[in-house]
């Protein structure tokens, strides 16, 4: 009998068991002593409805667009904590809410190796600069508690400080949109030692996990002090949706988490993640957005501690409780009338994307791995063979030897400097991968130690832990001088990188990846850069590697811009690499989930993003992975990639009619090259979205703001298929615009769901109706090789008789755009009438400025009888081209007109 | 305004460059330059299509106007355009446009640099250089193509010899299978042996309680040391998981995993000791008990029934107890194969992973709990109690008396026939199934012993028995022989000489015989089958060479997948070697190999002029 139940036991572990393991790797806020308690406490306070906190009014000083004080923590009459606050008005009208905590009474132990005071730096990473104070700016000191400011072009906004009950409210034209502690969940744990508990906690706290961690894998998590947390509630009056705080592999608009897991971000190591989970994941943008018919506004949560966000859909309005385990209270109020001004205030404060090499907006073949010169170098071959472009060729962690980074394996890769030429001979790039751990005794890890720039143990000694090579250290890019070591190890000449001029950098596993750490990380108590817990900059590790990485290889290359992938990132990490959403799974989900998930990272600015194509786990079917890649030409960064385990899948595997389908949508992202590279600019100038969600572009319309499967790259709405066996989809046309069909220009129109045929080869994809698209439709085999040829536009007329279209060119490559070496032009389609006028830039640059074809959409092609030929002018010169009529269109031919000036094309 | 940009200069003069390009139009091949000219009002007509007329400046405009690409030889505006490379003192090549004008200078297929005649790349003639090269290769081609001549004839040799020996075996064959059909006519039309054919109704039911006996013998045997094995091996996957496992990474799963083991291993720890130490444990102490009693004579084997039953039962309730576990062991290595973390990529790990996937897909379906019914018991002792009924009326008969052979030979005979057959039987079952682990095989003599002397009919049975079995000997032999010289092996009957390729690749070892099995193995020793040969086919690529491409297939089953099969080509080379294999559907691999056996047979005079025909 005994044996039997231990069957069944098993039994029953099975049925539950595929995904229960991952979870129970990760800590529920239950299994999290902070979060257990802030949500304890919320709900407390609830039912007591007491108020500890309130800002002591004699402490008061205005200066210009601040104000500072101290809130006090009650307990009584006596026992005050104090805790020093600031509120900054800035410019692009928003505010920023500073709190700390004054711990110079607490006397910390004189063997402690740390800091004592909270955590302040997350901002110098987050923010591309000091932040501006706002020019505009009006105070009044009311009698009964209140303070109230001004500020705004025309004073437009206004903040509330209520003294006494400790609540900030954010009011625009009149009308509260954001209040700060409207639920009392306000909570700071100050400092106390360890057998002084009991008087210093409130009715309404627990204290579990105060001074030790029960989770089974962090059980040795010292703990040095104790309780710290800090936390706040933020109501969003009025607004049903919120977005952001990603990485998760959630919807984009954020749910209800009353009876779930609250959203955590915690920078992760998550394999084979969930979907529709609120799970951490490998990166954190603590940006959340909200958004109302005629006002969008926007919290940023500046800490890169680990942090749970509770969402709450309660009426019309939405709650949020923002936990995180230690650090600052330093937060961002933005208030605008759009959701694009929402991300791009927030870009002039944490900076734009940086505006990427054309070559890495082009295709990217990734496999874990292309095992040797001779694989890599027929993969490139092969994509000639089948015409196939591609520009950048990826190498995992095999290249090296016993994955010691910076070396390669002679036996398969004796000469990498010769295979990069090759390469290099079609404009093709290297990506090599370069991770955080460095193996214990090689010469770069020796150097690591001897410069003394290694995370450290609680106790001060160098962190060792597991990672693909065994044990590792991880190199501390908190600290500055890590950067003269790390630019020495991708120096020209070195080792590893020669004078390649075509090898850029994967940072993989930054969270960083520890795998014989707790929850695959580091232990809390591990000590960075400044003498602080890594508990409080935990997830802005990653982006100090891969700003590392970029200061690296921008030293290496001088004018050239670098390219890197991350899979760890913080607020701020788009000003220099990339991301991708990690470890995904060849199932449909995933596909599926990949397209909310992109679009929540333009949302939150960080565009430069992309979802593994074909899924890394495991093995897609043939039709999955077609699909994958008609999604995929529209994720912003483009890359195929798989696991070890998993069978090759390069386009021509998997043989027609797939392959050619295949190849038609890496060709369509290729004539698109033109239109992305100018999204890319446009984003890195003023703060755009690349992927742009349906809600963007109509802000106004409620029955938008939760469709998440269809987005618009410019001028084109893009619905990709992601259902098994799909022959038609649903689109939802946001308006009454004409939208035309991308390849037969076939015309859809009116606002509400349409369904379009979509059998295996069609990409639902249309010309919005009033847009220019810039294209180059030659077949090259890379970008680089598109150099020379001149571009094509697509004039899809819309129902006013107009179009607007916009198109940038640089050399693709130098940091010369700069200094103005690059052309900025705008083009207008009126009535019969196309015209060219360059907005910006003064070229100088070698590349193609003239066009080929002008192809003009409408929704009724007899408009254009009567028209014989079109009339070019141009510098006062003026020529014909001739014109003709294809599927529908009016085409004309070589107008031979120069982008760099203006020109003017009339149908005659 | 800006400046002139540098690709304008360049190619906006294009259509006049074209038109004055020094030998006729830019990129037409010279036989078709006389196409390219325009009519008497200066126009042009696209080659394909005359109904599109063109101004002749539309030549090379870098736009396409011809559906045909016949308006821009020169440059890339036309998808399908051909753009010609003269490569003067090279081979001249026709291009495809997307090669022109690209900032590459394709050297490989346009030596003289003409197709970067539009940008400001420079590309220097390398035509000489190309022409070299071209040689050099084409030399080392050669060599190596009379080099797999050299092996290829010498295995020609072989195999030519091969079929000889085989068809003067198979002459000697036939001969001596004419020569023993004559032997049975005679023994046949022997009076005395014709006296016994109306015994034959009761031998053959007396047969058929034996085969009876033995099949359910057997499988109880046979079923027990299969899962038994099966056992085994889940069992060495678990320990050496346990073992060589990286303690450092920290996966839940495989934590789990070894931990279920070890509580399985503590809670069935007498079991486990019963297992190494306890002799009924092991299939062959029982099994030799049976022997022992199937061997003391078919008197003893009625008188010793139940025992032989208890043995049965015993070896089927140790099967069943095996199963038990085994489902417990299983239920732990799926959850592994769900759930460990591949990233981690724990090479021991991921070892364990797929031993555990190969054996539980692999896994006989009769390994399951079988019930031990009493049926099965009752069968057993009906069917020996039938025996026993039988015997005893026919010793009844004569129960006392010396056995007169003459009166009672032939149900004495019967009898002794039955016995001898049993015990043939249980020879022959022993010898063919278990001589590896269980009893050695008798011999022959002992095997035959203990028998009464014969009679001349006895004799003449015997007789014709030897016979009989050694003309379905020769004739399974004949027709063997006959397939073997019937069937294809290729030209030349290249295959038809064994061939075992041996390498390793990426961890794992290949052994590929062309005509039979191709395994693999991992560093852990467990050993898969990915296919038995099926069929071949030849592809003809040129006079010198062509594709052999040997076709594999009913290899093992993959963990949630098909059965595995496999396609090996076979390309020339003097040495035997495995190139490559490649996955191209899930369990369906491609092997490269370079072998003589895939070089063409070339005679000596097509091989004196193939520096000519290269």
């Amino acid at each position: 009998m005994k044996s039997w139940s231990i069957f069944c036991l098993l039994t029953v572990l099975l049925a539950q068991g595929v995904f229960a393991v991952k979870k129970e790797l990760f800590k529920r806020c239950d299994q999290s002593g902070f979060c257990q308690r802030n949500r304890h406490y919320a709900k407390e306070i609830s039912q007591t409805k007491n108020n500890y906190y309130s800002i002591d009014t004699d402490s008061l000083i205005f200066g210009q667009s601040v104000i500072s004080g101290i809130i006090q923590k009650s307990f009584n009459e006596t026992f005050k904590v104090n805790l020093p606050f600031e509120i900054q008005v800035l410019e692009n009208d928003s505010i920023r809410f500073k709190v700390d905590e004054d711990r110079s009474s607490f006397d910390l132990k004189s063997t402690s190796l740390l800091e004592k005071k909270r955590y302040d730096e997350a901002w110098k990473y987050a923010f591309a600069q000091e932040p501006k104070l706002s020019a505009k700016y009006q105070v009044s000191d009311s009698l009964d508690g209140h303070i109230a400011v001004r500020y705004g072009k025309s004073l437009e906004y206004s903040l509330d400080i209520d003294t006494a009950s400790f609540q900030l409210t954010v009011s625009f034209d009149g009308e509260p949109q954001v209040v700060l502690n409207d639920r009392t969940f306000f909570n700071v744990e100050h400092i106390r030692a360890k057998d002084q508990q009991v008087p210093n906690m409130l009715p309404e706290e627990t204290d579990f996990d105060t001074f030790r961690d029960s989770f089974k894998d962090s059980k040795r998590d010292t703990l040095p002090f104790g309780p710290e947390s800090i936390a706040v509630d933020v109501s969003f009056k009025g607004f049903r949706h919120v977005y952001g705080i990603p990485e998760h592999a959630d919807t984009m608009s954020l749910k209800d988490t009353t009876s779930s897991e609250p959203y955590r971000l915690y920078n992760v190591d998550i394999f084979e993640y969930e979907t529709n989970s609120k799970l951490p994941m490998y990166g954190a943008i603590p940006l959340m957005v909200a958004h109302k018919s005629g006002l969008s506004t926007g919290l940023f949560w500046v800490n890169g501690a680990d942090t749970f966000i509770d969402v709450k859909k309660e009426g019309t309005d939405t709650q949020t409780h923002w936990i995180s385990e230690n650090g600052v209270i330093d937060l961002v109020i933005f208030i605008a009338k759009t959701p694009q001004e929402i991300t791009k205030n927030y870009a002039a404060l944490t900076g734009t994307t940086q505006l990427p090499q054309l070559f890495s907006l082009g295709y990217h073949q990734c496999r874990w791995n292309y095992n040797d010169e001779d694989d890599v170098l027929t993969v490139s071959k092969t994509m000639d063979e089948y015409e196939i472009p591609y520009d950048v060729i990826w190498l995992d962690v095999e290249y090296t030897v016993e994955k010691k980074y910076f070396t390669w394996n002679p036996a398969h890769f004796p000469d990498p400097e010769r295979m990069m030429a090759k390469l290099d001979e079609t404009g093709r790039t290297l990506v090599a991968i370069i991770d955080p751990h460095l193996k214990l005794d090689y010469p770069v890890s020796d150097e690591l130690v001897k410069h003394d720039l290694a995370l450290k143990t609680n106790k001060g000694d160098n962190f060792k832990g597991h990672c693909w090579p065994g044990e590792s250290y991880w190199i501390d890019t908190f600290n500055p001088k890590s950067q003269a070591f790390w630019n020495d190890q991708f120096s020209n000449d070195s080792a590893f990188g020669g004078s390649a001029i075509n090898l850029h950098i994967w940072n993989d596993m930054n969270e960083p990846s520890v795998f014989s750490g707790p929850e695959t990380t580091t232990p809390k108590d591990v000590i960075t850069h400044g003498n602080f817990e890594i508990r409080s900059d935990h997830n802005i590790y990653g982006l100090t590697y891969h700003q590392a990485t970029y200061g690296a290889l921008k030293q290496r290359y001088v004018n050239k811009r670098p390219f890197i992938l991350t899979r760890s990132y913080f607020a701020g990490s788009q000003r220099t690499a990339a991301m991708w959403t990690g470890d995904n799974m060849s199932q449909w989900s995933y596909l599926k989930i990949s397209l909310p998930m992109l679009l929540t990272q333009n949302i939150v600015n960080m565009p430069f993003g992309g979802a593994d194509v074909g899924g890394f786990f495991g093995d897609p079917s043939k039709e999955l992975l077609t699909r994958w890649y008609q999604a995929g030409i529209w994720y912003p960064f483009f890359r195929a990639h798989a696991h070890i385990d998993s069978r090759r899948r390069e386009p021509w595997i998997a043989g027609e009619p797939y392959t050619d389908i295949m190849r038609d949508a890496v060709r369509l992202r290729y004539r698109l090259l033109p239109l992305f590279y100018t999204k890319f600019f446009e984003s890195s100038k003023f703060g755009d979205v690349v992927l742009e969600p349906l809600f963007y572009k109509f802000p106004d319309d409620e029955s938008l703001f939760g469709i998440e499967d269809e987005f618009f790259v410019g001028g084109l709405l893009v619905k990709p298929v992601t259902d098994e066996g799909a022959q038609t989809v649903e689109i939802h046309l946001p308006d009454d615009e004409v939208y035309y069909d991308h390849e037969n220009y076939s015309v859809v129109q009116g606002k509400g769901q349409k369904t379009i045929a979509a059998p295996l080869e069609k990409i639902p994809v249309f010309f919005r109706g009033g847009t220019i698209t810039p294209r180059k439709d030659r077949y090259r085999r890379s970008s680089k090789l598109m150099k020379y040829d001149p571009y094509t536009l697509v004039v899809a007329v819309g129902t006013q008789n107009k179009a607007h279209g916009t198109l940038y060119i640089d050399d693709g490559e130098t940091f010369n755009y700069e200094s103005g070496e690059y052309l900025y032009t705008s083009f207008d389609y009126d009535n019969g009438t196309i015209s060219g006028q360059a907005l910006e830039g003064q070229s100088g640059f070698t590349g193609s400025v003239t066009v080929e074809k002008l192809q003009l959409l409408v929704p009724d092609i007899k408009v254009f009888n009567g028209f014989h030929k079109a009339s070019v002018t141009q510098d006062g010169a003026s020529w014909e081209a001739s014109i003709s009529m294809d599927n529908g269109s009016l085409i004309i031919a070589n107008p031979k007109v120069d982008l760099s000036g203006s020109w003017r094309i009339d149908l005659v | 305004m800006p400046l002139p940009n540098l690709l304008l200069l360049l190619l906006l003069p294009s259509s006049s460059l074209a038109t004055a390009y020094i030998n006729g139009i830019q990129g037409v091949q010279p036989s078709l330059q006389h196409l390219y000219k325009p009519n008497s009002n200066g126009q042009w007509t696209c080659l394909n299509h005359p109904e599109i007329k063109l101004s002749f400046s539309q030549i090379n405009d870098n736009y396409c106007d011809c559906p045909d690409g016949s308006d821009e030889p020169g440059t890339s505006a036309c998808a399908n355009g051909q753009f010609y490379c003269a490569n003067d003192g090279f081979k001249p090549q026709v291009i495809k446009s997307y090669l022109v004008n690209d900032g590459v200078c394709d050297y490989e297929l346009c030596c003289d640099g003409s197709d970067e005649w539009g940008t400001d790349v420079v590309c220097p003639n390398r035509c000489d250089e190309m022409r070299v090269n071209e040689q050099q290769r084409k030399k080392k081609k050669i060599k190596e193509i009379k080099e797999g001549q050299l092996v290829l004839k010498k295995l020609m040799g072989i195999a030519s010899a091969e079929r000889l020996e085989i068809e003067t075996q198979l002459q000697t064959k036939v001969d001596q299978f004419g020569e023993i059909a004559g032997q049975l006519q005679q023994l046949a039309q022997d009076p005395e042996y014709l006296k016994i054919s109306k015994d034959r109704k009761e031998e053959v039911r007396v047969t058929q309680i034996l085969d009876q006996i033995k099949q359910d013998v057997n499988h109880s045997f046979q079923i027990f040391i299969s899962s038994k094995e099966y056992h085994s091996k889940l069992v060495e996957i678990l320990k050496s998981l346990k073992e060589t496992y990286n303690e450092n990474l920290n996966d839940a799963a495989v934590k789990k995993t070894i931990e279920d083991s070890q509580y399985h291993f503590e809670s069935y720890r007498g079991e486990y000791h019963a297992d190494l130490n306890d002799p009924q444990s092991s299939p062959s102490k029982p099994w030799q008990k049976a022997k022992k009693i199937l061997n003391s004579g078919f008197r003893n084997i009625v008188k010793q029934y139940r025992t032989l039953q208890n043995v049965c039962t015993h070896t089927l309730s140790k099967h069943n107890e095996l199963i038990k576990r085994s489902a417990e062991l299983e239920g732990m290595l799926t959850y592994l194969i769900n759930n460990y973390n591949p990233n981690f990529n724990d090479l021991n790990v991921k070892s364990a992973v797929q031993s555990a996937q190969d054996l539980l897909s692999n896994k006989d379906p009769q390994l399951v709990n079988i019930t031990v019914d009493h049926q099965f018991v009752d069968k057993l002792i009906q069917e020996l109690s039938e025996i026993v009924k039988y015997v005893d009326t026919l010793d009844k008969e004569k129960p006392t008396q010396a056995i007169q052979y003459e009166t009672v030979r032939p149900f004495l005979n019967l009898r002794q026939k039955a016995e001898y057959k049993l015990r043939k039987w249980i020879n022959d079952f022993i010898g063919k199934e278990y001589n590896h682990n269980l009893v050695p095989i008798p011999e022959k003599d002992t095997q035959l012993g203990g028998f009464s002397p014969i009679d001349k009919t006895q004799q003449i049975q015997q007789q014709i028995d030897q016979l009989t079995q050694s003309q379905k000997l020769l004739n399974s032999e004949i027709l063997n022989t006959q397939s073997k010289l019937g069937q294809n092996y290729g030209p030349n009957d290249i295959l038809r000489i064994p061939r075992t390729i041996r390498s390793t690749i990426s961890d794992y070892d290949y052994t590929i015989s062309f005509m039979g099995d191709i395994k693999q193995s991992n560093s852990q020793k467990s050993v898969i089958k990915i296919g038995h040969f099926k069929s071949f086919q030849i592809e003809d690529l040129s006079d010198f060479e062509y594709q052999l491409r040997l076709s594999f297939g009913n290899g093992d089953r993959c963990w949630n997948g098909p059965i595995r099969k496999a396609d090996v080509v076979v390309q020339c080379g003097a040495a035997e070697e495995i190139i490559s294999v490649s996955e191209l559907e899930k369990c369906q691999y491609e092997f490269i190999v370079k072998s003589p056996v895939g070089c063409k047979f070339i005679d000596e005079h097509a091989l004196a002029g193939i520096s000519d025909s290269l």
